[in-house]
């Protein structure tokens, strides 16, 4: 028996919202928390027959086609997915098929796009998931970005993550501007929250917190067996801190991989890392409101950032053992 | 330690035979030496943690890191056999207990700087020639250039994951007998000091650069 529920929307957004490395979204099966994820070898979708200013619908259905595809290429993962055909269904409609497209929410004034739900309450599976792209901005599919202009394809790559199951990546830098709201000045993942802005086009690619995402949530071949994770807790006057965002950075790759202390007495776990010795750095979700992503309550922000002074060694196929990371009251 | 005591065993043995100091170890006889050492730290390389700015080609610095394998007490053993009066062979193999060391500084939002550390388990085997250098003989201990290649096996902490990698070296000793004999099993014993010039590759390492480290050693050899 499937019953349709809209379970989630993830919006993009223009100004700051606090971030999540990557973060694999949830839903609730009974009394279980079971990762948001398609349980089809091939997720088939529908483009939206609309345009906008300066998009036609081709130029739509090309740009999701070649969002789509760069998660499709991400060699560590199974996901597969199939162009249907175009549609004039709009997104959020539940009417059991996938629809990205266009559409004008004026009333949502800083959310360039969200995604939508729906899911199989016995299996937790994803059964349906749409996509919008507000209408009410600029947008550009140009090669090299088109100055004040968003790019279309950037956006699409981001709420693809989403419509994958993936949350929001805490992997970011922001500052308050003066008039009010938060500048991104920098990010890490395709999945950070906040756009980098008009013009730019950087999120066309992924980063690998993006990859070991996607790859944990969907991995393919000998990926558990050739990455490793790491295992840790982090602590405050000998407490579990918890909602701490821990980056783990690979030297030797230049990767950044994050995740959150959201388990019990602030543990955490980190997958999907190539085996090796990596430096750890905790930060405290400070950046913006904590409930955008998860809900607030519990979560601490009350001590400073912290790099760990052990390096920390991710072993092929498994799991460090388990540590602390001891962090203090600001 | 095991081998220490052995050697002092082996010492004690032929102290109480009739032998004598004398001269050089016979051709085409095995030598095994143990030895005690150190081997200097070599630097890894630097990797900034960036994220991306504005700009497909612009990078904003998280925090900077600096890595460096530091120095460590070895132990050395040899295999040796003389060849020729001028060339000999030996293969060689050292365990070392270093340090990695990865400084963190410059974070972003101003994180005290500190240096993470881990302990790896540095194994390396080789072989090559030895030359004996006679004509700079002095006060009985003979002198030697060598040089040759091998592996490199490096396991971090844990011990689950390891690296690999290749090391070419030159360097330079002298060795001397201090009691031999014409019969028996053993045939003598000395003792000999090395110092060489390590160019790894592959193994551990930031960046792909090859990296030197010098080693010394010294250590008593068995003539069987």
């Amino acid at each position: 028996m499937r019953r349709a529920v809209t379970l989630l929307t993830i919006l993009t957004c223009l100004t700051a919202q606090p971030a999540q490395a990557y973060l694999h979204l949830t839903s609730s099966v009974g009394a279980t928390q079971t990762p948001l994820k398609w349980d089809v070898a091939r997720v088939r979708w529908f483009a939206s027959d609309r345009g906008t200013a300066g998009i036609t619908p081709a130029q739509l259905q090309g740009e999701l086609a070649s969002a789509f595809a760069t998660w499709e290429t991400v060699p560590t993962a199974s996901i597969a997915f199939q162009f249907v055909g175009v549609t004039s269904a709009v997104p959020f409609e539940d009417d059991d098929i996938s629809v990205l497209g266009f559409d004008e929410q004026p009333d949502l004034d800083r959310v360039l796009g969200a995604t939508t739900f729906v899911v199989d309450t016995i299996t937790g599976a994803i059964v349906e998931s749409d996509v919008f792209f507000n209408s009410i901005f600029t947008w550009s599919t140009a090669a090299a970005g088109e100055t004040g202009r968003f790019d279309l394809r950037s956006v699409a790559t981001h709420e693809i993550g989403h419509f994958l199951g993936l949350g929001h990546s805490a992997i970011g830098e922001t500052e308050i501007r003066p008039e009010g709201g938060r500048r991104v000045m920098a990010s890490g993942a395709v999945m950070f929250p906040i756009s980098l802005g008009r013009g730019v086009t950087v999120d066309r690619t992924l980063q690998p917190d993006d990859i070991a995402g996607v790859s944990t949530l969907y991995p393919d071949g000998d990926h558990e067996n050739t990455t490793g994770a790491l295992s840790g807790r982090v602590m405050r006057n000998g407490t579990g801190v918890i909602g701490a965002h821990v980056v783990a950075f690979n030297p030797s790759t230049g990767a950044l991989i994050g995740g959150f202390s959201l388990g019990q007495g602030g543990a955490f776990q980190i997958a999907g890392l190539t085996p090796g010795a990596h430096v750890i750095r905790v930060e405290p979700l400070d950046d913006a409101d904590v409930d955008s992503f998860f809900s607030p309550a519990g979560i601490d922000v009350d001590f400073q950032v912290t790099l760990h002074p052990r390096l920390v060694v991710a072993p092929t196929g498994g799991a460090s053992e388990r540590f602390d990371v001891a962090v203090r009251p600001k | 330690m095991t081998v220490r005591a052995s050697l002092i065993a082996i010492l004690v043995v032929l102290a109480a035979s009739s032998a004598r100091a004398q001269g050089d170890p016979p051709l085409h006889r095995l030598q095994l030496a143990a030895g005690i050492g150190f081997v200097g730290g070599a630097p890894l390389g630097s990797a900034d943690a960036d994220l991306r700015s504005t700009g497909s080609s612009d990078t904003y610095r998280l925090f900077a890191t600096s890595s460096r394998l530091a120095g460590a007490a070895i132990l050395d053993l040899r295999a040796a056999v003389d060849l020729t009066r001028r060339y000999g062979f030996e293969a060689h193999a050292l365990f070392g207990h270093p340090e990695l060391r990865t400084s963190v500084s410059g974070d972003v939002e101003n994180a005290p700087a500190v240096t993470a550390v881990e302990r790896l388990d540095h194994y390396l085997i080789d072989g090559g020639i030895i030359i004996k250098l006679d004509e700079l003989r002095v006060s009985g201990w003979q002198p030697f250039a060598a040089a040759g290649g091998g592996y490199v096996r490096q396991l971090h902490e844990g011990l689950t994951v390891t690296e690999e990698g290749r090391v070419f070296y030159v360097g330079a000793g002298a060795r001397r007998m201090l009691m031999s004999r014409t019969s028996g099993l053993i045939r003598g014993f000395g003792a000999r000091g090395d110092v060489r010039l390590n160019i790894l590759t592959g193994g551990i390492t930031v960046e792909d650069d090859a990296r030197r480290h010098v080693s010394a050693s010294g250590s008593l050899f068995v003539v069987f």
